[in-house]
């Protein structure tokens, strides 16, 4: 080719890098991975014709090219077998180290070309383009390894900012996800402290009123109208005493922290002491301990009370019998995704009514209840005040398939155990 | 002597040396986008001794290719066109200048080292930061004394005085260029790079390898250059025709952005590249 043609070929070659830095409006950093390798493909399709084209991207946790998508698709395995003998003989990680596109023959495909472009920023190595080629390796021109270099810089700008972005929405997400957590236990937290304050200045004079009652009584005719309102007020004394003596009972103590206890052992108690009730409703319970698991910060029979009422709620919930599954699972990260203290998470799922959405923000709160009169709405708030005390979360979901109810309680395993869970 | 006109120096044309006929082809091909690897590896391999300079040098610890490279074309697609180019000219640079004066063969060989030297760091330092066209680097290190070596073999005389005035007055070279010349190696060698039409961000480290805050959009190539130079004194790779080391520009120092442990490592290197390309380049000898 003379070289003035050269000269004429400027403007084109131009032209084309001015498309390709409008890769930038095709993908923003809102679109998804998806996105960007499909307008990196019709791209890379104005540069070179390509019988396979495949985009390895880097697994951040353990930094391998993971093979993201190939097009076409039935090329699969032929493009897994290029790369793996192109990453034994060394070539890949030299390719990637230069950050430039390289042609090399290929090793699978005999008599074509594969062309390779690392996607990678000045902070971070991304990815990888596996491209193979008809075309010899002799008539490759500089405009299409500079174009393609163009493209690979583009597409990785792109997709790095779309990773942050990814990235920064997670955190966000989760974050807010904290703030709202904290928000309901600030919320429970105060509403105890009132009904631990306004039961003791209820049970006050209640106890005189019923104590004057009991007098009256005593002087009052039987049988009279005034005996018989008395044994009235008696009564519902009695009964208002019942209610707030039950806000009572869960005052915070710090002693149960140092006491532990076998949580395989709590769970099945329960179920035993539950038995009789699953079967009357006709609900098959599955349960399977698991094997050496380090003991739990709490006190056994408090446990065992909080396993037994959410148990309880999920038979309620499945009067025409169903299933009740409870797991056991050890984790050692904690919610936010921090390295901690272990913990132990039991989770109990039903296939019952479930608990509608309007309420299921609030089921933790004191007297609230999916059961109408028939119950007070203190079973959870007490399991919510029993779990808080240890240390643990409780967190109320729906089951598998957005159908019936799934409570899982997270406990931290007791101190000695704590760190090496 | 009397200070002399840089451009009287320049202006003795036919006796400056200039650039293999190759190479201003292959610059010609560079410049059209669409030539193919073809076109380019015709005008090479029709030169057998360029052709084997630079299948050793592709083949050389300077990339470490896990396999051999056993084509120009091969190496054209694997490194690209302007990686090749920058390859031609590191390569052929030294047989440039012919040894005309046999007595200065010792300092001129001196200098080539040093350039060496300071090519290999500054490919070093270009990798470190991830710069993408690191041949383009090693260039502007070979070259950015290459002004010296044009007073050396051109200007003998003034350039004994001034390694005079350095001994005796303890003077930078610089310092002494001035009072003997009136300009400087810079000087000398931009007016070199723009005759061989070298691209500008090359004639501007040439420049600038001195004043690397002034070398507007190449002030970080420019920065690189600066302060390999400064580390190969340091490690008393060659010469840079005077004993001193010069003082370190802060806005190199900030721009390459190293820390003391970074600063060993990148010194080990230098080292170890410089070793390794003497083999493989061989200056001046």
């Amino acid at each position: 080719m003379p070289v003035e043609l050269g000269y004429e070929t400027v403007p084109e070659f131009i032209d084309k890098i001015e498309d390709f830095s409008h890769f930038q409006e095709k993908a923003g950093i809102t679109s998804g991975v998806e996105h960007i390798w499909g307008v990196f493909l019709k791209d890379m399709e104005r540069i070179l014709n390509f019988d396979l084209c495949a985009l390895f991207l880097v697994n951040e946790e353990t930094h391998e090219f993971e093979l993201y998508g190939v097009a076409p698709e039935a090329m699969r395995d032929e493009c897994l077998k290029e790369l793996d003998l192109q990453i034994e003989c060394g070539v890949f990680s030299w390719v990637i180290d230069r950050r430039l596109p390289s042609v090399l023959p290929s090793t699978v495909f005999k008599k074509r070309t594969a062309v390779m472009l690392p996607l990678c920023t000045v902070n971070r190595t991304l990815g990888a383009v596996l491209s193979i080629t008809q075309l010899e390796e002799s008539a490759i021109t500089m405009e299409t390894l500079k174009l393609l270099g163009i493209l690979a810089r583009q597409c990785s700008l792109v997709m790095e900012n779309a990773f942050l972005y990814d990235h920064l929405r997670k955190e966000h997400e989760s974050l807010q996800k904290a703030q709202s957590q904290i928000i309901q236990t600030e919320k429970l937290a105060s509403i105890g402290r009132l009904t631990r304050a306004a039961s003791h200045e209820i049970l006050n004079p209640l106890n005189i009123i019923s104590g004057y009652a009991h007098l009256l009584k005593l002087g009052a005719e039987r049988d009279s109208k005034p005996s018989r309102y008395l044994a009235e007020i008696i009564k519902e004394s009695g009964r208002i005493a019942k209610v707030v003596s039950g806000l009572m009972q869960f005052k915070g103590s710090d002693a149960v922290k140092t006491s532990s206890a076998d949580i395989n052992a709590v769970v099945e108690k329960a179920l035993s002491l539950t038995e009789y009730a699953a079967k009357f409703n006709k609900v098959a319970v599955s349960f399977a301990p698991m094997p050496e698991i380090p003991p739990v910060v709490g006190d056994s029979e408090d446990l065992m009370q909080v396993i037994i009422s959410i148990i309880n709620n999920s038979l309620e919930a499945m009067p025409e019998g169903g299933d009740l599954e409870i797991g056991i699972e050890a984790y050692r990260v904690n919610e936010a995704g921090q390295e901690g203290k272990g913990f132990v998470k039991v989770k109990i799922t039903d296939t019952g009514c479930g608990i509608p959405e309007d309420i299921r923000e609030r089921v933790l709160e004191p007297f609230v209840t999916t059961k109408g009169d028939k119950a007070m709405g203190l079973g959870l708030y007490m399991a919510y005040c029993v779990v808080q005390r240890c240390g643990g979360t409780i967190q109320i979901g729906s089951g598998p398939g957005e159908r019936g109810a799934c409570v899982t309680l997270a406990l931290p395993l007791a101190d000695k155990y704590g760190d090496r869970a | 002597m009397t200070a002399l006109d840089l451009s009287q120096l320049i202006g003795r044309v036919d006796d400056l040396p200039t650039l293999p006929q190759t190479f201003l082809r292959i610059t010609q091909i560079v410049n059209n986008p669409r030539a193919s690897a073809k076109d380019l590896s015709a005008v090479i391999g029709d030169d057998q001794v360029l052709t084997a300079r630079l299948l050793r040098l592709v083949n050389s610890s300077f990339y470490g290719f896990p396999q051999k490279v056993s084509t120009v074309t091969g190496a054209i697609v694997l490194l690209g066109f302007d990686a090749i180019r920058s390859l031609l000219l590191s390569s052929s640079v030294f047989e440039i200048f012919p040894g005309r004066r046999r007595k200065n063969h010792k300092g001129l060989a001196a200098l080539w080292d040093h350039a060496l030297g300071c090519a290999v760091g500054t490919k070093v330092l270009g990798s470190r930061l991830r710069y993408d066209n690191i041949e383009e680097l090693f260039v502007g290190g070979l070259l950015h004394d290459i002004g010296k070596i044009v007073e050396m073999v051109y200007l003998p005389e003034a350039f004994s005085k001034i390694q005079a005035l350095i001994k005796e007055k303890e003077l930078l070279i610089l310092d002494a260029e001035q009072e003997v010349l009136g300009f400087s190696h810079a000087e000398v060698g931009t007016q070199l790079a723009t005759e061989w039409k070298l691209p500008q961000k090359l004639v501007r480290i040439i420049e600038m390898h001195h004043l690397p805050q002034e070398a507007a959009d190449f002030s970080r190539e420019a920065s690189l250059v600066h302060f390999s130079d400064i580390l190969c004194r340091a490690l008393d790779i060659g010469s840079g025709g005077d004993p001193w080391v010069p003082p370190l520009n802060d806005f190199a120092w900030n721009a390459v952005g190293l820390d003391q442990s970074g600063l060993s490592s990148v010194m080990s290197e230098i080292t170890r590249g410089y070793r390794d390309m003497r083999h493989v380049i061989n200056p001046g000898r």
